[in-house]
This record gives structure tokens, sequence and C-alpha cells, in this order.
């Protein structure tokens, strides 16, 4: 099976000397292609620091990351942005659209950015499946948290990127519009072939993944398959404890 | 309290010294002008303090004229005054206009605006006044003269050379210069040049054989001066006054010193422009400061601090960089004033070398409206602050409120702006006699209109911003259209920002469509109103009104070459003109004399009577019949400064492109202004003549007249275009500096907007926004407000300019141009410096480090 993304000995400091933040440590991980993957931990144990790095946010201090044959420490800037651009979808916590445009603007933002037209096609059977097809005119201001955080899912979708990277998609919603996103997330994987990898710490939501990485203080610590909401639960546990 | 606000502001200090430049601006443009009018007021002063030592009682003129052309008294009252009791002696005064000095190169000296004067300097020092000879003697007899120092230089003459001064009547003449001059310490007075003869040579020279203009008398010891000016008074022939030397001389200091007010006008007007764009550019700082500290305003009042405490706060800093900007205005104002001085000096006009004059008054008015100016434009922002509540500082998307609604804002913006406007019609329609009080009425009224339009330019400044963004959305794409989208953000911002750069546009656009109009009418006159092939007259206003010798058009008239002459004379007069309510007034005003073929030249025709009037007879234009309500055969009373009072029968009401006022035939003129001197030749070619050799023909005749110039209509014109033109280039020279001030607002506004869009900045970037694509975003929405405010002053502008021009159509401003090149070229460049102005904000735009941006707390 294929890596869309991996990470090999990543370490990354933050701060120098005395204040110095070993925030990953010699992490070595993959994330298959056409796989739902979650990356789980307790506070402060590297998870959106992982995700960062491999995203092509920020930058390793040592080691490497790739998505796809990339090297990320190899580009500049402007490569990175035309990476991100192209092959990456991001879905972030919060705060995932630009006000000033509209749903369907925001869907196409990357598209847009980069001066492609979008494929109406695709673009109709994803705002479908997520139900949005009547909001698509709305400012993310007239939008519930729910309905913003799935316009988030389908621009992370509409530009058919190589791998999608979400942070906590769910953490600010309720159980129910977590759920039916998560949901959808998981169809996107099995249905369509996507490639997603979300940071979570809610077991729940990790469960709808095909497989889970545990992380603590910096250091992968366990990989689990094909979760249930009580086997990840125990697993944490076995971990925390 | 004090302490914070110090540390407040020196945390904001780039923005706030931005900020104050507006300020210091303002202020360095006002104490520079009160520095340079209380120096040269002091140094004039000084001149004429001494200039009358040992001169007591000075007979002149009376003269009603403001644009006299001199009155001459027969020579015996001289020895007259000499007769009155208590008269020690009296020496005779004269003086008069029109008398060109030609340098050795053969160039005319002095600058084209002062006047050029031939004078009488009497032999005896103690007869000088404020003349000091620098060299030589005064001169004797018909072939002597002497030079003002500055002429002397400017023409490269020294003593002992041969000097050519033109005389309007008796042409090119050779002297031996045998002494320079000054004025006290001065080199000339505002730049005029003087040639000085002695009393029959200045007879000769002025074409006043016999006569003088004044007398000036020294008292026998122990005289009481004011009896004395009584007595001599009492021998005086009409039309001449006599005064105590004291008031003669603080007269004669306060003309020379209304001559040069203009500069002093001129200047106050562009502080006041240059604090009224201020006042937005401070205002709109301090909202920006108030949002950005929204938090820590917040803080403060939760724990504890009162709001009149928080309004205070805001108020002491607006204080602290009021008085900071002030007094760096101040010392600026002094440079200014030196450059001043160094500028006038470069115009050939002396000043006084003396140190600047650094009056109290200077430094008590530039702190007082400097600092007023920024407390009170601080003042909303800081009741802004004062309401924020302390739950701002806990919640997380908390904004400053919008308190007015759009309605209201309609509905007052309208109201402001019809106000605005009556104000304005009032200035330029209503009954205001005094000029000054009816320009103050004009400016208040552009000010209040362009308040208006500023409360109401938030309304559509949604849609305009979508309008201007439409062809950069269309350029750069998604970029381009977040900026368009971005623009309309904050309606009340983009308003407040523009508002200033609305104000420089709107006055540019002001100034650029006046002169336009004002050439295009020129153009349209010269073009469908004359029939002439070249013109000959004088190049100063000076020169014109004293005209040249009638031989000219003579020697012109018989050359071959030529078919016809025409000649044009003018001179100023009073006429007793009659008001709708019946009342009548004096007003001073132009009188044209024109030959019998005049009607061949120009384009005029009678609508009633006769267009050129008989010997006793007068015309006027269609309009001023209508004014006064006068028909043909009504009396009017004239008033000529040569031969006084006369009653002139109204012979025809003209119509036509050269109609404008009144006119007298020839002989009419001749007889009541006492002088045969023309002040335009106006020439029509022979069959088959080239313009040029026409041009070479007349030449001949003019030659040894340098002040004349043969021109076609169209060099005529051009030159009356190219100085609208250097007028025009000095003005907006100064208003674009207004402009960039006001851009100032447009770099806080974008800084503004990156501080408060941090996320949603790393947001794109992290959906994949390249840095380039992102500092494109920035600048083009910094583009899009200036061009709204450019825009906005646009139409303002041309507003204005209507409006004036409307006024002033009875004054012959017919045609309404709009340069649009130009104004097309403002709005451009206004929307390209924004990107300049713009390029910090973009840059840390660009530079933003996306995950911090990103982050969720
Ligand atoms: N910009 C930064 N500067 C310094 N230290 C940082 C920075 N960002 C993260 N860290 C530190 O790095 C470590 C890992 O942080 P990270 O945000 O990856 O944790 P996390 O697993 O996402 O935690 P959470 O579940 O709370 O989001 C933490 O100890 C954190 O304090
Ligand atoms: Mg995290």
């Amino acid at each position: 099976m294929n890596a869309a993304a991996r990470i090999e000995s990543g370490t990354k400091v933050y701060g120098q000397g005395e204040a110095a933040v070993t925030a990953l440590d010699e992490v070595t991980v993959q994330f298959e292609e056409g796989h739902f993957s979650a990356i789980m931990g307790p506070s402060g144990s590297g998870k959106s620091t992982l995700l960062h790095c491999i995203a092509g946010l920020d930058t390793l201090t040592s080691g490497k990351a790739f998505i796809g044959d990339s090297d990320l420490g190899s580009l500049k800037d402007k490569d990175l942005t035309v990476l991100r651009r192209e092959k990456v979808g991001f879905i972030f916590q919060a705060f995932n659209l630009v006000p000033t445009l509209d749903a369907e603007e925001n869907i196409n933002l990357p598209l847009s950015i980069a001066g492609k037209k979008p494929d109406q096609d695709w673009f109709d059977s994803v705002v479908s499946a997520l139900a949005l097809g009547d909001r698509l005119d709305h400012r993310p201001a007239e939008l519930s948290g729910g309905q913003q955080q799935r316009v988030a899912a389908a621009r992370a979708l509409v530009s058919k990127p190589q791998i999608i990277f979400a942070d906590e998609p769910s953490g600010n919603l309720d159980s129910h519009s977590g759920a039916e996103l998560l949901g959808f997330m998981q169809n996107a994987v099995k249905e369509l072939g996507q490639t997603i990898v979300m940071v979570t710490h809610d077991a729940n939501a990790a469960s709808y993944s095909d497989r889970i990485v545990f992380l603590d203080d910096g250091k992968t610590v366990d990989e689990m398959r094909d979760p249930t909401p009580d086997t990840v639960l125990d697993r944490l546990k076995v971990l925390g404890g | 309290m004090f302490k914070a606000a110090i540390k407040s502001l020196l945390h904001h200090k780039t923005r706030l010294a931005l900020t104050a430049l507006s300020i210091v601006l303002g202020v360095a443009f006002i104490s520079g002008t009160f520095i340079y009018t209380d120096t040269t007021s002091e140094a004039f002063d000084g001149i004429f303090d001494t200039a009358f030592e040992g001169i007591d009682v000075i007979v002149t003129s009376d003269s009603p004229f403001s644009f006299s052309q001199g009155v001459y008294f027969d020579e015996e009252i001289v020895d007259d005054v000499a007769g009155v009791p208590g008269v020690a002696r009296s020496t005779a005064t004269l003086q008069g206009f029109g008398v060109t000095i030609v340098g050795k190169d053969g160039e005319i000296v002095g600058a084209s605006g002062p006047p050029k004067f031939a004078a009488f300097i009497p032999p005896d020092p103690q007869d000088w006044g404020p003349v000091t000879f620098r060299e030589g003697v005064p001169p004797e007899g018909p072939d002597q003269a002497a030079l003002d120092i500055s002429s002397a230089e400017l023409g490269d003459y020294a003593i002992g050379d041969t000097i050519v001064v033109v005389s309007p009547t008796e042409g090119s003449m050779e002297f031996t210069l045998v002494g320079t001059t000054g004025f006290g310490e001065l080199d000339n007075l505002g730049g005029a040049t003087f040639a000085l003869f002695d009393l029959p040579t200045t007879q000769m020279v002025l074409d006043q054989p016999g006569k003088v203009d004044g007398v000036q008398v020294q008292a026998e010891p122990g005289t009481d001066i004011d009896q004395l000016v009584l007595e001599i008074q009492a021998i005086l022939p009409s039309g001449a006054i006599a005064q105590s030397a004291q008031t003669a001389a603080e007269e004669q200091a306060a003309e020379i010193q209304q001559g040069l007010g203009f500069f002093s006008t001129f200047l106050l007007v562009f502080a006041f422009v240059a604090l009224f764009v201020g006042t937005f550019i401070i205002y709109n700082t301090f909202r920006i400061v108030v949002v950005q500290r929204l938090r820590e305003l917040a803080l403060m009042r939760a724990i504890g601090s009162t709001r009149s405490q928080t309004l205070r706060i805001v108020l002491l800093e607006a204080f602290i960089v009021g008085l900071v900007s002030s007094a760096i205005g101040i010392v600026v104002g002094i440079g200014l004033a030196f450059l001043l001085r160094a500028a006038l000096e470069g115009f050939g006009i002396a000043l006084p070398s003396g140190s600047l004059v650094l009056a109290p008054r200077t430094i008590i008015v530039g702190m007082l409206v400097g600092v007023g100016i920024t407390v009170l434009s601080s003042l909303l922002p800081a009741v802004q602050a004062s309401r924020i509540p302390p739950i701002a500082a806990m919640s997380e998307g908390y904004t400053t409120p919008t308190r007015r609604s759009f309605t209201v804002r309609a509905v007052s913006g309208t109201v402001i702006t019809l106000l605005g406007i009556a104000i304005l019609l009032t200035g330029l329609l209503g009954d205001i006699p005094d000029t000054a009080a009816r320009l103050t009425t004009i400016g208040l009224g552009a000010v209040v209109i362009i308040l208006g339009a500023y409360v109401l330019s938030a309304i559509f400044a949604i849609p305009a911003s979508q309008i201007i963004g439409a062809p950069f959305a269309w350029l750069f794409g998604a970029s381009g259209k977040l900026a368009q989208r971005n623009a309309g953000r904050d309606p009340r911002r983009i308003s407040a920002t523009s508002a200033a750069i609305m104000v420089g546009i709107a006055l540019i656009t002001l100034v650029s469509v006046l002169a336009a109009s004002i050439s295009g009418t020129i153009d349209d006159v010269l073009d469908t109103g004359i029939e002439a092939d070249l013109t000959v007259l004088p190049q100063n206003t000076f020169d014109i009104s004293a005209g040249f010798s009638p031989d000219v058009a003579a020697g012109i008239d018989a050359l071959p070459e030529v078919a016809a002459t025409a000649q044009v004379q003018q001179g100023p007069a009073i006429v007793s003109t009659v008001a709708a309510d019946g009342t009548s007034s004096e007003e001073e005003t132009f009188i044209t004399g024109v030959s019998d073929n005049a009607l061949s030249f120009f384009d005029v025709f009678a609508v009633e009577g006769d267009a050129i009037p008989s010997q006793s007879g007068i015309v006027v234009d269609v309009g001023t019949a209508e004014d006064n309500g006068w028909t043909v055969g009504t009396d009017i009373e004239v008033l000529f400064e040569a031969t006084g009072p006369a009653v002139l029968t109204l012979e025809g009401i003209v119509d036509g492109s050269f109609a404008d006022g009144y006119t007298l035939s020839r002989e009419g003129f001749v007889r009541a202004f006492e002088s045969e001197a023309d002040a335009q030749v106006l020439v029509q070619l022979a069959e088959g003549v080239t313009i040029e050799e026409g041009r070479s023909a007349v030449e001949t005749v003019t030659a040894d007249v340098p002040t004349i110039q043969v021109q076609t209509l169209d060099e005529f014109q051009s030159d009356i275009s190219d100085q609208i033109n250097q007028l025009l280039g000095l003005f907006t020279g100064l208003l674009a500096l207004t402009v960039l001030i006001a851009l100032i607002g447009v770099t806080n506004t974008m800084t503004l907007a990156v501080y408060e869009r941090t996320r949603e900045i790393g947001l794109l970037r992290a959906v994949g926004l390249d840095r380039g694509q992102t500092r494109r975003m920035i600048l083009t929405e910094a583009s899009i407000i200036a061009s709204f405010g450019a825009t906005l002053g646009v139409i303002l502008g041309v507003g204005f300019a209507w409006a004036i021009l409307n006024a002033l159509r009875d004054e012959g401003f017919t045609t309404f141009v709009i340069p649009i090149i130009s104004v097309i070229f403002w709005v451009a460049a206004t929307a390209l410096a924004a990107v300049v102005f713009a390029l910090w904000p973009a840059r840390r735009a660009a530079r933003l480090n996306v995950l911090e941006a990103i982050a969720y707390e």
C-alpha cells in the first residue's frame, strides 16, 4: 500500500535553550492512500504539531516529511503554497471560512485561487452529499457551526486533493452535527477513495477512522486498526494509566 | 494616567508619527506664514519709519481709484505749498509706471508681474526719503539716470554705462547711468524696477510736462504739524491731499505688505486644507487605535476604571500628540519661512535679510490650532472608547457597535449637504459686498458639503467598492475578488479613510476644471470673436495699462504688408451703477476705447442703437444694460481719474463675444483719459502676405519698444494658457501634498485590516493563497479605497467648479471644460500611490505566520 503522506524521524523543537520544548521526538509514521487515519493523544502530546508539519504548514527541526513523493523540506514557500492548494485539503476546528465569501465561493476558494474552473458535476455531488444545496448563497455568519464545518469539508473535497488534514473538525460541534460530519468524511474515504488524516481526542470521533496512531510526549506510542468507541476508550485508559 | 497615555503612545508610535505629519504640516504652514509676514512687516515698518526722516508733510493725490494711473498737478503747487507759513522747504515728487529698463542683453529687466516705475529723485539727500545711494550721484539733466541696484545688476549695468529705458509714449531712450540706489538695506521693493531722473527728465519720460504728483514738505522747527497739514490742505487744488509724513509712511508700508499679502493668503489657505485633511486622518487613526486596544480598554473598565477615565485617557493621548506635532510644526514653519524668503528672492523680490521674527502670537496660534484640531478629531473615537463595555474584554468577536443606522445617516448626510449647498450658493450668488466675507462663505459652504458627502459616502461605499473593484476582480482573479469584497466590508471605515483623499482630489479637480474652463473661455472668444492675423501688445498688465505710443499703430498701418489695424485703449473709470432695487453705487471698472474700424475686427453687434458711440457717448453690453435697467438715451455718470466726472449718453447696447463692459470711441477715450496710448493694436495683413512676412514687417516698427510682443492669436492664447498652467501647477503641487498626507490614512487602515484579519489571512494562506497573491489582495483593497475617495473627490470638485463658473457667468465665463485626461490621471495616480502606501501592511500580511494565524485559542 502506498503512503499518501509520511514523516521520517521527524523532530520538532519549539524555542531554544532552557525554554526549548520538543513537541515531536523522532517520529516516523505514514498515512496510507484511501484510508481514514486518526491521530490521538493527550493534550500537548504533539498531535497538532505532527499534522502541521506533515501538511506543509510548519517545518520540522530535523527529519523529513513527504506528501506523495514531494519532500516538504526541500520546497520554497511558493511551492509549498501551490502544493497545499493543489494536493492538500484542510478542515480546521473553527474559523474555516472567509467571512466575505458565500458558501459556494468558500467551497471553490482553492480552485479560484489557482485560477481553475470547478468541475460542476463533482461540485454538485459533493454539495448534495453534504446537504448544502440550499445554503450555497449564504455567508458564513448566516450558517450554523455544523453547516460551516460541512462547507469546510466540501471545500477540502472539491479540489480532489491527494490528502485531507483535519484538526479536531468536530471539536466545536454538538454530537449530532459532529456525527453527521464524521459520517460524511467516512463516506468520502469509503466511496470516493479520499485520503483523510484527522486529529482528535474524542474516542467517538476516532472510531470513524480505519486506523488510529497514538501519540504521547512527541512520540508514537501505539496504533490501532478498525477502532470502535469502546476499544479506543479501553486503549486510552491503558495509555493514560 | 499620564504615564499610561505615554506608554500607549509609544506603543503606537509609527502610526501616530505618520498621523501627526498632517498636523505638523498644517501648523508649519500657519506659523511659517506668520513668521514671514511678521518679518517682512517689521522690516518694512522699519524702512518707512526712517523713510521720511526730516520730512513732515506729504502732499499726494487723493485718488478714489484702486488701480490708479496717477494724478498729476501743475508744478506751481510746489511753490504754493512753500508759501504756506511754517513751511521751511518743499520739493516736488513725481512717479509713474510703465517705464521699462532694457538690459545690456536687450532683455527687459525684472519679472513681468510687478510694476516698472520712472521717478524723480531730488538732488538734495534730505529729500530722498527711503532711497539711499549705493553708488554714484543723483542724475542731473536730460542725459542722466539712476537705477535701483537690483535693476542695475539684472541689466548688467555699471556706473558710466549707457542704459536703455523705454517709455510708453516716448519710446526707447538712452541715458548715462550715474547712480545706483537701494531702499534702506533693501535692494528693491517687491520686485518693482525704478529708473530715476531729475524733474524735467521724469516729466518728459512720463509725458507729463510741467506736472508733479505731489510735494514733500519740511516744516520750520516748532511748527504744529497737524495744524500745518490743515493749512496746506486749504490751498491745495481738488484731488490733492496733505498728510503728515508719519501717516503717509504707515500707509505706504501697509500698501507694500498688501502687495506681498497674496502669498500669505495662499499659504494660509493651504494650511487650512492640510489641517482639514488632518482632521480626517486623526479621527481615523484614533478610531483604529481604539479598535486595536479594545480588549485593553475593556479590561480597564472591567477592573474598575470609569467611562470618563477611558474618555480622558484617549483625549490625553490626543493632546500629547497634538502638542508634540504642533511644536515640531512651528520649528518646520521657521524653516518654511526661510524657504519662502529664498523663493521670493529667486523671483527677484528683495526681502529684508534681518533675522526672522517669531512672535508669541505665532507660537500661541500654532499650538492652539494644532492641539485643538487633534483633540477635536479624537473626540468621537474617545467617546466610542468610553462606550466599550467591560464584557468586550471576555468575548471573542466584539466589535465596536455601528450606532447610527444608514437611514439616519442618509437623512443627516443629505441635510448637511443641502445646508452646505445653501451656504455655497449664498456665497456665490447672494449680495455679500465684501470679497473676504464672500470667499469665507464659499469656503464654509464647501467644508459643510464635504462633511455631508463624507457622511453620505458610507452609504454607497459598498456598491461603489464593488463597481470599482470589478476590474480588479477580473484582472487578478481570487485575490482581486477578495480585495473587492474586503473593501466594502466596513463602509464607515472606507468612508473615513477615503474622506481625506476626497478632499485633496476635490480641490485638485476644482482648480483643474477652473483652469481648463478659463482657458476654454479664452479659446472660444479668440477663435470666434476676433478677426486679426497679429496682435501687438505688452506682456505686463501694468504696461498694458500704461499703454504705448500711437506712433506704433501708425507705423504698422503704413506698412505695405498690412491691410488694416485697429487700436484698443484701456483704462480705469468709476461708473455709477444702479442695482435692481434702484439704489446706485460706484463701481471701478476698466473702460475700453476702440478705433472706428473695430467692428471689422471684433465680433460685436448692436442690439439697440450704435455699436460704436460718438465722442460724448458710451456703449455697454446687454448684460450690463439689463442689470442697471439702462436703455439707449440714458445718461450714465462716469468718473475719470484724469478729467474728473462726466455724463455720457448711452448710445448703444451691444452683444457678441467681445462686448463685455463699457466701450468708448477712440476720440471719447482720448478726451476722457487725456491719453493717446494704445493698450493693443490688432493687425489684418494684406492679401498674399504670410504671417511670418507680416510679423517681421510689424516687428521692424516695434523694434525699439521691447515690452511689446507681436503674436498670432494662437500664440497669444497659448501664452495665456501657459500662465494659467503655471499657476495651476503651483496649486496642484501643494494640493498633491495633501493627497499624500491623506494616503497615510490608507496605510493606517490597511494595517488595522491586516491586524484584524490575521486569522482569515492565515486561513487563505493555508488553503493556497501564495504570498504574492496575499500582497496583491491587500494592495488592491488599498487601491479600491483610494479610488473611491478620488472618485468622490472628482465628483465634488467638478460640482464646486460648476457652481463657481455658473456664478461667474456674468463675468464672461461661458465655457465649462472638464479636463478628462488630467482628472483620470489624478484618480489613477492616487490609486497607484495608495499601492505604495499599503506596501508595508501588505508585506506584513504576506509574511504572516500561517500557524500563528490559525492557532485556535
Ligand atoms: N508555537 C509554539 N511555541 C512553543 N511551544 C509550542 C508551540 N506550539 C506548540 N508548542 C508546544 O508543543 C507541544 C505540542 O503541542 P501541540 O499543539 O502539538 O499539542 P496537541 O497534542 O495538539 O495538544 P491539544 O490536544 O491541546 O491541541 C506542547 O507542549 C506545546 O506547548
Ligand atoms: Mg492541538
